[in-house]
């Protein structure tokens, strides 16, 4: 069987509400991505990708019809790519990189690009006509995901205050790797309409102790949640190039990494957060290795709450995680956030100099995803 | 011929300039805000949109102003077709500013200023014999978007071009009272509002009486704002009411009470510990740190706590259902409170009626001051009617009082009013010609009081009436003998629509025009109604209402003539729905609209969510989709969202986009006719509509799910719960509708009535009610 490489993976700076990104169209964003990443990339002829695969939690409205091969062709890619979208909500785009992976190993393609988007300005969470079944309703399948992360804050007597420090760390983390460049290799800077550049992500800023102590709770009276502790609504897009290693090789490709396992688990739905647990458990169980044998994670960070959960369950090691910061800094896009992480944990790997990094996230709807590559 | 204004130039961006420049973009045209740097300019342009009350109808209208500095953009001074200079109250900084600007005026551009003390003769002095003939001088009040009153003030040079432009622009553009006046010291609203408030300062202090005392005589019980005489002097400024006193202290030298414009000590120890009033949070009222108010003491100068005032003359003043019934109880009675009163009113009374011909000519513009500069219901000669005119001089007579020798000729003349209305006609007592004049008409104005009387009321009901129009239009007139300001609906309403109505099915009439001149258009159901055939379970009687309400709106739909509606000031629930269905609105800019019946626990139910709908859905928003606008209507209604002004009505979805926003509401019904008669012409019936796609069960889903939420956040109660999901349950067509399936209107009043009569049973519904009715506010249950 074939082995799945990534050659490269980009993605663009996150906006947010207010921000300079918000009014560009999510499918013009994205072609800036896939062109960022050709460019970075000519040695690699854009006739032999054969397939492009985004993920998009509401692929409606302006990231309707296909959105994907509507990127395709706005991205001067040949007529001969072929295009599909991809909805697991929050875990889209990595499903995408596992669908792209999957087909290289099982020999149906050689190259192909993946990737996700979210413009969660124009097309609201829930989309634009949501029809509910009652009995779904019934059972909390639509249940708020402020409400889940509370049920897990519960669950985990998880205080206000830890959610805080976490939350700050999260932001210090960030603001510590803008200062030494560490986003620089990920980010394609965007160029909205000839208006402006945008280069970096717009989340990450000096927390204010004062203000993020007086916030309300966002989603339960007497909650323990805020907007602070939550990761924030924002736009972004993300692209990862995957070959056959044999391809790479052939055509003298630098290999970033591989793609050594991919694992999808599902939850109790009002506990979505608790997600990358057995997802986690289940990738390590495939590829043969431990917790210890991972060095560095990235763990989505919808909510602190959530993110925490999940640490203090699974006793894993908070050093190791979201090295140059999380969502709740950097934004999280829902349907760009899957490919964002491995597009990051990529680099932290590369500036960690470390091999084995694992990238995992929880899924409205009550699901984990998770994905362990492999530097050689 | 009038000059065309298409682009106005305001210099001095002060909170005048600023508010003008803003009130200029409500009535949609273009400005330049000049200051002395560009930063002052910027800055106060986005103070507009902070301060409270708005100064905009719409935060977009903004964009209309441009901020400019002296040095930079001089030369856009040629763009504009009128200038108003707003700059600080000093004369050798005004003619700076003008000769800064004379060089790129246009030929045809107007000047004016905003001066409110500095004589036009010393502003014109320098200027050019050919500007002085584009110059005169514009007074706005503050707040300029509220405030009616704009005095025009015209020089000896100034043509007749110049002033009708200034005439017309101020009371049809920007929807202005004009009042005229002459170049005396503060023209007329300042000159006898300032004498009113000096004396009721002095007479309080000499009759001692406090300030709370004070304002509860001179507050609404007397036709007066609630701000009443010391409110208002501290909102105005202590320091600006110091200045503007002063002003006609010095320079009106002959006038027989100057010595009421000396400034007391009192007001003197206020200003000088820089007790301002609002600005510096303390004036002759002090908000403690607990909330609680305390006003000055005449005596030591301190403050204490406000004390309960009771004053039989008021008593027996609320107790009167007209202000004439009130200003009459609280002028005979024999407290303190009454001989304080007519103190003070009859000492303004006579002071007015002094002032004729220095400041005016006649009596209607120093009236039409008061009311639009000041707020009051009458103007001190109506007032002076209300109290008999010959009876009230004879007691100032034995008070030893002065009566104006032209009143007394009026008098001996057998005239025993300031102004009669009969025959369709308003006529009023000349001073200066000693005779009684007609009132001319102004054609953009039909004065439904006058105009009745000309044998126009064609039937005439408790509430309301049924007036001819001329010209085939009929028109349905509110007068509620509930309350007479805020117009609730009663049966009278329905019986004259329907009678209306009828005559336009049999061909007497074409066309029919809804709107009165009180002071509010509708307030809503009549709430003690429906809380009586809640409480008594009769809710067959109350199906009965709502079917009868909702089919009168139903008719007006779909009425062989056009109806075309004129709501303004508060226009809510039950109101908003009356006008709804109109083929055309034609809105007051200052109307506060809104489906607010969840404050009292229920949800529209006289057809107020089928009209949501329809707005709604004919609306053509960009992206959205049924479910997006449904979800917006509930939104509105289920907030119970008040608009600010009728452009926000608009954005709301109370009224469509296609309704006329007027900025003079004393145009309404004139505009209202001529919007029938233009629609007369081809005039085709709506198409009763079957063909409503609304989001059904699992959009229903959606918005429950969304409502919980906010139950969880606790922004709203249980029982707001309850009543949002039964407003879902309507709006997003109950069982029938859905993403493959159409409804139609009747099944949405079926809908909507359902929901009504289940509410009505509530007990918490019925406590909001309760609450309601005797707070004037929401219960929140």
């Amino acid at each position: 069987m074939a082995k799945s490489v990534i050659i490269d993976a980009v993605r663009s700076p996150i906006g947010l509400k207010n921000g300079q990104l918000v009014g560009i169209r999510p499918d013009d964003l994205s072609a800036q991505v896939i062109i960022g990443l050709l460019e970075r990339n000519s040695e690699l002829k854009p006739e032999l990708i054969e397939d492009l695969i985004f993920g998009c939690a509401f692929p409606e409205g302006p990231q309707g019809m296909l959105i994907s091969k509507g990127i395709a062709i706005l991205s001067g890619l040949p007529e001969t790519t072929a295009a599909s979208v991809v909805n697991r909500f929050c875990g889209s785009s990595m499903d995408a990189v596992h669908q792209i992976s999957t087909k290289i190993e099982s020999g149906d393609i050689e190259v192909g690009i993946a990737g996700g988007v979210e413009d969660m300005f124009s097309v609201p969470m829930g989309g634009f006509n949501p029809d509910f079944h009652p009995d779904l309703a019934e059972q909390e399948y639509y249940i708020g995901m402020g409400e889940t992360a509370e049920n897990l804050a519960i669950d985990g007597k998880i205080s206000r205050e830890e959610q805080e420090k976490f939350s700050i760390q999260s932001h210090q983390k960030s603001l510590e790797a803008y200062k030494n460049g560490l986003f620089k290799n990920e980010i394609i800077p965007i160029d909205f309409y000839g208006e402006h550049l945008v280069e970096v992500d717009e989340g990450p800023r000096t927390p204010d102790l004062e203000k993020i102590r007086s916030l309300s709770p966002a989603f339960i009276e007497n909650g323990s949640i805020t907007a602070a502790t939550s990761s924030p609504i924002s736009i972004g897009s993300s692209a990862v190039l995957i070959t056959s290693e044999e391809f790479a090789l052939e055509n003298s490709l630098k290999i970033r990494a591989h793609i050594k396992g991919r694992s999808v688990a599902g939850v109790d739905w009002r506990r979505m957060g608790m997600g990358p647990l057995p997802a986690t458990e289940k990738v390590l169980k495939k590829t043969n290795l431990s917790m210890d044998d991972i060095d560095v994670i990235e763990l989505n960070e919808a909510f602190a709450a959530q993110a925490l959960y999940v640490i203090n369950s699974g006793s894993w090691d908070k050093s190791k995680i979201n090295k140059n910061g999380g969502s709740i800094a950097l934004g999280h896009p829902l349907g760009c956030s899957g490919a964002r992480i491995i597009t990051t944990l990529i680099n932290v790997m590369e500036q960690q100099n470390v091999e084995k990094g694992l990238a995992t996230m929880c899924i409205g709807t009550g699901q984990g995803i998770a994905t362990i590559l492999e530097r050689t | 011929m009038n000059t065309k204004i298409k682009k106005v130039a305001v210099l001095g961006s002060g909170v005048m300039g600023a508010q003008i420049a803003g009130h200029i973009s409500n009535a949609g045209i273009q400005s330049y805000l000049f200051d002395t740097s560009q930063e002052l300019s910027v800055k106060a342009k986005e103070n507009l949109l902070k301060l409270k009350p708005a100064p905009l109808y719409n935060q977009k209208n903004i964009e209309l102003i441009t901020p400019c500095n002296y040095e930079k953009d001089i030369e856009k001074i040629n763009e504009v077709d009128w200038v108003l200079e707003a700059v600080v109250e000093r004369l050798d900084i005004k003619l700076l500013v003008y000769n800064n600007i004379i060089p790129y005026l246009k030929s045809t551009a107007i000047v004016t200023s905003n001066t409110s003390g500095i004589p036009l003769k010393d502003l014109t002095k320098s200027l050019s014999l050919e500007l002085q003939k584009r110059f005169m001088i514009t007074h706005f009040f503050n707040p300029p978007r509220y405030m009616q009153l704009l005095e025009l003030v015209r020089g000896e040079m100034t043509t007749d071009q110049t002033y009708n432009t200034m005439i017309d622009f101020g009371e049809t553009t920007l929807g202005k009272g004009i009042v005229h006046g002459k170049d005396t010291p503060n023209f007329i609203g300042n000159r006898v509002g300032v004498f009113g408030i000096m004396t009721a300062i002095n007479i309080a202090i000499k009759n001692g009486l406090t300030v709370e005392e004070v304002d509860k005589l001179t507050g609404p019980i007397s036709g007066r704002p609630k701000s009443a005489t010391f409110r208002t002097a501290d909102v105005v400024g202590l320091d600006t009411l110091k200045n503007v006193s002063l002003t006609t202290y010095e320079k009106a030298d002959k006038d027989e009470e100057r010595n009421i414009f000396k400034i007391p000590k009192v007001l003197e120890d206020l200003i000088e510990k820089k007790r301002l009033g609002q600005k510096t949070k303390e004036g002759f009222y002090k908000k403690g740190a607990d909330g609680k108010l305390s006003s000055i003491d005449f005596k030591t100068g301190n403050y204490k706590p406000l004390k309960n005032v009771r004053f039989d003359c008021f008593r027996v003043a609320k107790g009167q259902q007209k202000t004439s019934g009130k200003l009459r109880a609280l002028c005979s009675g024999d407290d303190k409170g009454s001989k304080y009163f007519w103190e003070i009113m009859s000492r303004t009374l006579i002071y007015s009626a002094n002032r004729i011909p220095e400041i005016s000519d006649d009596i209607i513009n120093i009236d039409n001051a008061m009311k639009w500069g000041f707020g009051w219901e009458y103007g001190p000669f109506e007032s002076w009617d209300k109290l008999g005119v010959r009876e009230s001089t004879e007691r100032m007579t034995l008070e030893g009082k002065t009566i104006p020798e032209w009143i007394i000729k009026m008098l001996s003349k057998g005239r025993e009013k300031f102004y009669n209305i009969e025959n369709g006609s308003l006529t009023y007592w000349c001073p200066l010609e000693t005779i009684s004049k007609t009132l001319k008409t102004n054609e953009k104005i039909i004065n439904l009081n006058v105009y009745k009387t000309g044998g126009k009321t064609i039937q005439r009901d408790l509430s309301a009436s049924l007036n001819d129009l001329g010209d085939g239009i009929l028109n349905v007139e509110f007068h509620s003998i509930l309350q007479p300001t805020m117009h609730p609906i009663d049966s009278s309403y329905i019986e004259m629509i329907n009678q209306g109505l009828d005559l336009i099915e049999k061909g007497t009439y074409k066309g029919m025009v809804i709107g009165h001149q009180g002071a509010n258009f509708c307030a809503g159901a009549n709430l003690n109604l429906l809380l009586e055939l809640g409480l008594n379970n009769e809710w067959d009687a109350l199906d009965f209402a709502l079917k009868t309400m909702q089919d009168v709106t139903q008719r007006i739909r779909f009425s062989k003539g056009p109806v075309v509606a004129a709501p303004f000031q508060l226009t809510l629930g039950g109101g908003v729905e009356i006008i709804q269905p109109a083929s055309h609105i034609i809105a007051a800019s200052e109307t506060y609209m809104g489906l607010v019946e969840v404050g009292v626990g229920l949800i529209p139910g006289g057809a107020g969510n089928l009209r949501m709908i329809l707005n709604a859905l004919d609306t053509n928003t960009g992206r959205m989709g049924a479910f997006q606008k449904i979800q917006k209507v509930f939104e509105t209604v289920g907030f119970a969202k008040i608009a600010t002004s009728a452009d926000e009505a608009k954005q709301l979805g109370y009224l469509k986009t296609t309704d006329t926003i007027i900025l003079n509401k004393d145009h309404l019904i004139k505009t209202a006719k001529m919007k029938a008669l233009d629609l007369v012409n081809n005039y085709s019936i709506p198409k009763y509509r079957d063909d409503l796609k609304l989001p059904g069960k699992g959009g229903r889903t959606a918005l429950n799910m969304a409502l919980k939420g906010f139950k969880m956040q606790g922004k709203i109660s249980k029982h707001d719960l309850k009543i949002g999901e039964k407003l879902a349950y309507v709006l997003t067509g109950g069982e029938k509708a859905g993403l493959t399936k159409s409804v139609d209107e009747q099944y949405i009043l079926d809908l909507e009535r359902e929901a009504f009569i289940s509410l009505a049973g509530e007990p918490l519904s019925q406590n909001r009610i309760k609450y309601m009715l005797k707070k004037g506010k929401p219960l929140r249950n």
